[in-house]
């Protein structure tokens, strides 16, 4: 990024905002990442804040680490957690002090502060991947509702947002998400107790959906003036790279050399030229603007280079053009080369009239040319396309590549895809998994530079809904068919293997946050499924005695699941509609509909006032009416309300 | 048809006019009456030189301004070619001769001044120089608007000029003893223009004398009088100074009594700076009056022609207390109150109604889109490839130049976008080239001696021109043509012609106009400095609308009419007057 | 001995924590005054915990040191002066403990302004005392910084008559203390230009108000409008260059301009320690470019990705431009300039 790697960036945003002890979690090349650490200024002495690694291979999320640091009790008191590749000039401190401040209002209530940037929509810093948007209290900057946007056409919010008590609630879509979040020790905690948090939005959502159940809740402090992005794919690294050279992230321009390195210290002029150390320019070359050169780099004559970074000891020939090229340190470019919005990583040679249209990518130590033309979009690494399996950032490689030289022996390259003195192979994918290359090629450059439909696809892909057909419709109504399925798979299987009924609460928590289902759906397909379930068993013969026999014991079980569901009122509410609409369908078995609320009752899942205030709802179908005309059912509340009478009686006396 | 008002307006109101209107006029009524009176004159001269026997060359020199009138009259076929004019012009003559008897040679040098002089603004008027029609005044005119002037021709051209002017005013002179009473009558109607030459109330507002008129006046038409807000910088006492916050609507009954609804909302539209920038309050302006006509009809026992002026009068007033007038809307309202009053009686109600839409519609596309046309035109060959461009604020003209020479012409040019605060006009100009694709760049007026080495040419934008030459605009624009001239980069000022303006100033106090001073406060990292300053007594907020370039920091200026340095103003406007008759 | 060692460290944590602190500009609006003061404290600390045997080598880690400091931030350039000066002052103190007279000494330098290099003597003979002269002087040097503002403050009536219109730009503290001075015997009236984006020329007219001096604010736009009715112009400035020119808060070009075109006369405040020996260059060194941000907000959304934003804080203005100078040694014209650079720095000290 601009020479300098991007965690240098994240740790010098950390230390200028006063950090002062920084754990650096990594799995994926720790090695590499520790060594280039301990180089670097921040494990010099005089250095404010100590770095220290934590190295495993068994982090596959932001869920493993958090729970590993909650394991290892690493954090204590409150922590700012960022993933590393925040470029940042963003100045926690106020945002800390209302953190602080709403954590000594009311006790540990407020888990989680997190930063926004303000910026409209069509900012080029708004990574597509994760757009979201966000209800927030206005009063409070409390959030009640996080949804990503990407891929969907409509967004639903659920009632209970503008029903509450909150006077004004802010629907938010200009905001830019920083993942810089100021978080308390309990955010580790919530980790471990939820084994199926992953991301940093499993969270999120999690905490959002049951808040009244945990009382947890989260808050947002939105910044206008500070610079604050993420790097999730190479068009953010183009927009945060074009950024950092245009001063949005002042005091972090090249010029400064924050990482205090001697070979790191440029030279800034008109229109934002940054020229390292002894770089030579050929005759009647022109940097036009927005150009960051790095020291020792020769550059030839009759150049046209704009809106580039060019790495260090980089050798580039007559009459090439740059636009919008990222090259790494030690590239070779020869003459008549024309480079376009694309990256070249670390010790590529690109031979002469080869042109790269935009978003090639060439991974390290390629060779290109002479005299082709890569197409958009095309990725050549030294990695022979049959075993590239888990590492989906081998451009970014090239601790791989010694191993791969022997290999080249045997495995010929392909001339046409890289010239006839071209070395690397084409990344393309054999036919079975020709998906997730899309997949992985639109990771690369995110979703923005694709058209519409293709955009969709990968969003449905990156949802992970399995069955296509959920594609067609709007996503949330399949959700919440297949998520009743499943539920009522679990269920099942629960009964078969009596599972014990908190197991059946986390599978089901699971799938909750897996199809994001809110409170209400929740509770209506639970209800659902578990009134349909006897008549799976006893199918033909719908008799409404033996219908509640097979359904007593069922509810009997999983009382516990109810009870752990249900909760305030509106709950009680929803599951009693819930019955309700059961029954309506299935008007044979009505009669047995008051001992059914009378079991709820017994079980003490349902309370007698909601019941009673159920009962009385007006506004209901007519056959609702007539279901409440079942004498039974009367006969069923007249005995709650008397129920009631005496208890208050009792009270009285 | 258009000579109806000509004749008419001798004849048709003469018995009519009320003589005793004229007393309360007041002491300026002097000027006013002398100057109508010569108009009234200039009008009967047509006729009273017929009966004398000169009137072929006045006739020929009224017939060509005629021919003039004609094209801004009804310019739906506004590219008249040659010989369709020249045709128009010779069956004029006839009818002339037809109703002059005998014709005298007499007034032979006015025609070779009258006959060029008209010929020569036409030339230009129309969009398209190639099928301009260039009658008496040389070959070399039609190319004039492209190719710019010389000073050489400039000046012969304003001797013409001159000679002209001068052989009518003997003409007229003449007849004044007679013309006078007929001329009478119009005095009522034609007072309107003559208010240019009075001193505007808003730059009067310290003399106390002025201010109670002005409220008389305001009570007398139903207008609510508008509070100045804040304590003023004493440089500007005499200006007024509103606030934002408290628009006039506020005092007003809804529905307003005599205020047209739609006056009322573009009232506010441009107290709220809604509707801002010269070129859109004109447009907007007259858009309502179209309006207004529309819904206007004439009561009972009443006469149109000066009915409606009358009707117009508390409206304009009340959009002044909205906010003073630009140059644009004087001139344009000054034109509709001559065209109304010009109309002549025979016409029916509605047919008067169409005409002056029609009017106006014409005026709206030849002062402002046509004018805006032929300018971007005659500017490209300013623009050339590679050249830097520097911009200030949002002129409507400059930006159309700018994008049509990038659209059309395909010029490859950057544009470095100036702004200022607290208006943060140049940003809603970048918004609009960038859209275009045109490379800008983005700087505060305070970085200028930053970024105009790079820079070959400046493009501004004009509020108005005033008859010294000296360009009034956007506050900053002065500045910005200072700092060029020190670094040496020629300046071009876009302006079309309507925005010329009589008045001459060579500061920027005695008339200016003061915005809502509560604009300055800026919100800084949570903290407004300048929060409580009106409490403050000894803290004055200046937030200066206007300001004027003197003539010498600006090298050429970009009219309708071609390329003129701007001490050439007079003329244009000499030409106009003529054109207006 | 084991405390050197960590005052060695502590020490160069002081250092870190100041150059970070440059880097990242300062931290808001830095003082320079402040700047100045830190630059010696830490110099002081320096040589007094610093390993030096001679005045050569001791010279040589300040030089080490300072270029470090002046590198963090070079638009700072009170650093690299307090460094210059307190180099300067070491030769005096190795001159005199030499046995040099002080008077020789200033006829020297002017000697060597003129043939620059001629005779450099070598500071190798080490002096017990040196070390505690040089920590005199230098405190000497911080007492003359505590008073250069009231300094400047003290000539205000002496510019300044009764009822003027003064301009002014930005916020200067000298200025201020100025015109505050002046208010107290005369009254006049001041116009401050805002200065944007950043708007200190808000705060200067709310403190001179507080002072019921009449002062009116107004956009940068006005200057040339309202120079007409000015009859003075008192800014203060970042530093002076050599060549007498200024590197002051941008919009300070076009003032001067408007105040030539006018021919109003422009007053430049400013203490001594401002006067750096640099020169003007193309390649704007100590140059200061911020964020866009504080042009055009992030808000602008997508345009920002095709469009080039400049914010510089700073213009530079010619020295034809300027009519006076006020230092805390008296008023001086910027052609006098050089001779007070040849009093202040030693010549060999230009480059450090």
């Amino acid at each position: 990024m601009a020479n300098v790697a991007m965690i240098d960036y994240t740790l010098e945003f950390l230390t200028a905002t006063g950090v002062e002890e920084t754990f650096v979690f990594c799995c994926w090349k720790s090695a590499e990442i520790k060594e280039h650490l301990q180089k670097s200024k921040w494990c010099r002495h005089t250095s404010p804040n100590t770095v220290r690694f934590v190295t495993s291979d068994l982090y596959r999320s932001l869920g493993d680490v958090l729970r590993d640091v909650d394991a290892k009790s690493l954090v204590r008191s409150d922590f700012i957690l960022v993933t590393g590749d925040v470029v940042s000039n963003f100045n926690i401190s106020t945002a800390l002090e209302e953190h602080k401040l709403r954590r000594k209002m009311e006790k540990n209530v407020s888990v989680m502060t997190m930063i926004f940037k303000e910026s409209s929509p069509g900012h080029h810093a708004r990574c597509k991947e994760d757009d979201i948007v966000i209800a927030m209290d206005s009063a409070t900057n409390r959030v009640l509702h996080y949804q990503r946007t990407q891929g969907l056409k409509r967004f639903r919010f659920p009632m209970s947002l503008f029903q509450n008590s909150i006077e004004n609630v802010e629907v938010r879509h200009d905001l830019l998400d920083c993942h810089i979040s100021i978080c308390s020790p309990q955010v580790a905690e919530l980790f471990t107790d939820n084994f199926d948090y992953q991301t940093r939005d499993d969270f999120v959502r999690g905490l959002l959906v049951n808040e009244e159940v945990l009382g947890n809740q989260i808050h947002m402090h939105v910044t206008t003036e500070e610079y604050g992005a993420h790097i999730c794919n190479l068009l953010m690294y183009e927009a945060v790279c074009s950024d950092i050279i245009r001063r949005w992230v002042y005091p972090l321009t090249p010029e400064m050399n924050f990482t205090d390195d001697e070979n790191q210290s440029y030279t800034h002029s008109k229109h934002n030229i940054y020229r390292g150390v002894d770089v030579s320019l050929g005759h009647g070359s022109v940097l036009e603007e927005n150009v960051l050169i790095g020291q020792g780099t020769v550059v030839g004559s009759d150049c046209s280079i704009t809106n580039s970074v060019i790495g260090q000891n980089c050798k580039i020939g007559d009459k090439v053009i740059l636009d919008g090229a990222f090259l790494w340190d030690n590239v070779r470019i020869a003459d008549n080369v024309e480079i376009i919005h694309s990256v070249v990583c670390d010790n590529v040679e690109v031979k002469e009239k080869v042109k790269l249209k935009p978003r090639c990518v060439l991974s390290s130590q390629v060779v290109v040319g002479p005299g082709i033309t890569l197409s958009e979009g095309t990725v050549i690494s030294l990695h022979p396309p049959d075993e590239e399996e888990e590492d989906d950032d081998q451009f970014s490689d090239d601790s791989g590549v010694n191993k791969e030289e022997n290999k080249v022996k045997l495995k010929g390259y392909n001339k046409k895809d890289v010239g006839s003195e071209g070395k690397g192979y084409l990344w393309k994918a054999d036919d079975k998994n020709e998906e997730d290359e899309e997949e992985q090629r639109q990771s690369l450059w995110g979703p923005a530079v694709h058209s519409e439909e293709e955009s969709e696809s990968d969003s449905d892909l990156s949802m992970g809904s399995e069955e296509p057909d959920s594609r067609a419709a709007s996503p949330q109504l399949d959700d919440i068919k297949v998520f009743q399925n499943e539920v009522l798979g679990t269920l099942q299987r629960g009964e078969e293997e009596n599972i014990s009924c908190d197991n059946l609460v986390l599978e089901i928590n699971s799938l909750k946050y897996a199809y994001n289902i809110g409170l209400k759906e929740m509770m209506q397909v639970l209800s659902k499924v578990i009134l349909e379930f006897p008549l799976q068993q006893l199918d033909a013969n719908l008799d409404s005695q033996n219908y509640f026999s097979a359904l007593l014991p069922l509810l009997k079980n999983w009382t516990p699941l109810f009870k752990n569901y249900i909760k305030r009122a509106s709950d009680h509410l929803n599951a009693l509609f819930a019955i309700e609409e059961f029954f309506l369908e299935h008007d044979s078995l009505c009669t047995s509909i008051a001992k059914v609320l009378m079991t709820f009752y017994q079980l003490e899942i349902l309370e007698e006032d909601v019941i009673l205030n159920w009962f009385s709802l007006r506004d209901t179908s007519d056959k609702g009416k007539q279901l409440r005309k079942n004498q039974r059912l009367q006969k069923f509340i007249q005995w709650l309300e008397e129920a009631e009478e005496e208890s208050s009686d009792g009270d009285q006396d | 048809r258009h000579r109806a008002p000509g004749g008419g307006c001798g004849t048709g109101p003469a018995p009519r006019g009320p003589p005793a209107s004229a007393p309360p006029l007041g002491p300026l009524s002097r000027c006013s009456r002398s100057r109508c009176g010569l108009r009234g004159c200039r009008a009967g001269a047509g006729r009273s030189a017929g009966e004398r026997g000169r009137g072929r060359g006045r006739g020929r020199g009224r017939g060509s301004v005629r021919g003039r009138g004609h094209i801004s009259v009804c310019p739906q076929v506004p590219e008249l070619s040659r010989e369709e004019k020249l045709q128009l012009r010779k069956e004029k003559k006839q009818q002339k001769k037809k109703k002059r008897s005998e014709k005298g040679p007499a007034a032979e040098p006015p025609e070779q001044g009258a006959a060029p002089e008209p010929g020569q603004p036409r030339g230009e008027l129309t969009p398209h120089p190639s099928s301009s029609l260039t009658l008496a005044d040389g070959p070399n005119d039609g190319e004039k608007p492209t190719g710019g002037k010389s000073k050489a021709e400039l000046r012969a051209e304003r001797r013409a000029k001159q000679e002209a002017e001068r052989a009518q005013k003997q003409a007229k002179k003449a007849e004044l003893g007679q013309a006078a009473t007929p001329a009478k009558p119009r005095l009522t109607p034609t007072e309107p223009p003559t208010a240019v030459k009075r001193l505007p109330e808003h730059v009067q507002v310290d003399d106390p004398a002025a201010l109670r008129k002005l409220a008389k006046k305001l009570e007398r038409q139903q207008v609510p009088l508008r509070q100045d807000y804040g304590t003023k910088v004493n440089l500007f006492s005499h200006l007024h100074q509103y606030s934002r916050k408290k628009p006039l609507t506020q005092q007003m009954s809804i529905p307003s009594t005599v205020i047209h609804p739609a006056v009322v909302r573009l009232g506010l539209q441009y107290s709220q700076g809604i509707i801002n920038g010269s070129n859109a309050r004109c447009i907007a302006l007259l858009e309502v009056f179209k309006q207004l006509i529309r819904d206007y009809s004439t009561p009972p026992n009443e006469e149109l022609s000066r009915d409606l002026v009358a009707k117009l009068k508390p409206h304009i007033s009340f959009l002044n207390q909205c906010r003073p007038l630009s140059v644009s809307m004087g001139n344009a309202i000054k034109f509709l109150k001559k065209e109304i009053s010009c109309l002549p009686d025979t016409l029916r109600e509605e047919e008067a109604k169409e005409k002056l839409q029609s009017t106006i519609d014409n005026y709206l596309r030849e002062k402002i889109v046509l004018a805006a046309e032929a300018i971007s035109k005659s500017a490209f060959e300013k623009i050339n490839d590679h050249d830097v461009i520097l911009v200030y604020g949002c002129s409507s003209l400059v930006n159309r130049t700018l994008c049509d020479a990038h659209m059309q012409k395909g010029r490859a040019f950057r544009v470095i976008v100036v702004d200022s605060r607290p208006r943060l006009e140049g940003r809603e100009t970048l918004r609009r080239l960038v859209r275009k694709g045109i490379h800008c760049t983005y700087v505060m007026i305070n970085a200028i001696s930053y970024v105009l080495p790079e820079v070959s040419k400046v493009l501004l934008g004009a509020h108005a021109l005033l008859a010294n030459g000296s360009v009034m605009s956007r506050v900053g624009t002065s500045q910005i043509a200072l700092v060029s001239k020190a670094y040496n980069v020629p300046v071009l000022v876009c302006c079309e012609t309507y925005k010329f303006c009589e008045r001459v100033q060579t500061d920027s106090f005695v008339s200016n106009e003061l915005d809502d001073p509560d604009d300055l406060i800026v919100l800084r990292k949570g903290q407004a400095q300048l929060g409580g300053w009106s409490e403050n007594k000894s803290l004055r907020l200046l937030n200066l609308v206007y300001d004027v370039t003197p003539p010498d920091l600006v090298d050429l200026v970009i009219t309708d009419l071609g390329m003129i340095p701007c001490t050439s103003v007079p003329v244009v406007l000499r030409v106009k007057n003529v054109d207006q008759q | 001995m084991p405390g050197a060692a960590e005052r060695g460290a502590e020490l160069r944590e002081q250092m870190e924590a100041f150059v970070a602190r440059l880097r990242g500009g300062g931290g808001g609006r830095p003082r320079s005054e402040d700047t100045a003061r830190h630059t010696l404290a830490l110099l002081r600390k320096i040589i007094a915990h610093g390993h030096w045997g001679s005045a050569g080598e001791l010279m040589e880690l300040i030089r080490a040191e300072g270029r470090r400091m002046a590198a963090a931030q070079p638009s700072e350039t009170t650093v690299g002066n307090m460094v210059r000066r307190v180099l300067k002052v070491i030769r005096e103190e190795y001159g005199r403990l030499r046995g040099r007279s002080e008077e020789s000494d200033q006829q020297e330098s002017l000697h060597k302004l003129l043939t620059s290099g001629g005779l450099n003597e070598d500071f190798n003979t080490s002096y017990p005392t040196l070390k505690a002269n040089v920590i005199e002087a230098i405190n000497e040097l911080l007492i003359e910084l505590e008073g250069t503002t009231d300094n400047i403050a003290m000539q205000a009536l002496e510019h300044i008559h009764s009822n003027e219109v003064i301009m002014t730009i930005g916020y200067s503290r000298t200025v201020e203390a100025f015109l505050k001075e002046a208010a107290r015997k005369r009254k006049f009236q001041v116009i401050v230009a805002e200065c944007a984006p950043f708007c200190q020329g808000h705060e200067m007219a709310v403190r001179l108000s507080k002072e019921n001096i009449e002062t009116t604010v107004m956009s940068d736009a006005a200057i040339f409008a309202v120079m007409s009715r000015v009859n003075k112009v008192i800014i203060g400035t970042k530093t002076i260059l050599a060549n007498g020119a200024l590197i002051a808060v941008s919009g300070t070009h076009t003032l001067a301009l408007a105040a030539k075109h006018h021919s109003t006369p422009l007053i430049v405040c400013a203490p001594m320690f401002k006067l750096s020996p640099q020169f003007p260059n193309e390649e704007d060194s100590f140059h200061k470019f911020v964020s866009p941000q504080e042009v055009l907000p992030f808000t602008e959304g997508e345009i920002l990705a095709k469009i080039n934003v400049h914010c510089p804080v700073f213009d530079y203005v010619p020295p034809e431009l300027i009519t006076l100078f006020i230092s805390n040694i008296g008023g001086n014209a910027p052609s006098y300039i050089y001779r007070l650079m040849s009093e202040l720095y030693h010549p060999d000290d230009y480059e450090l």
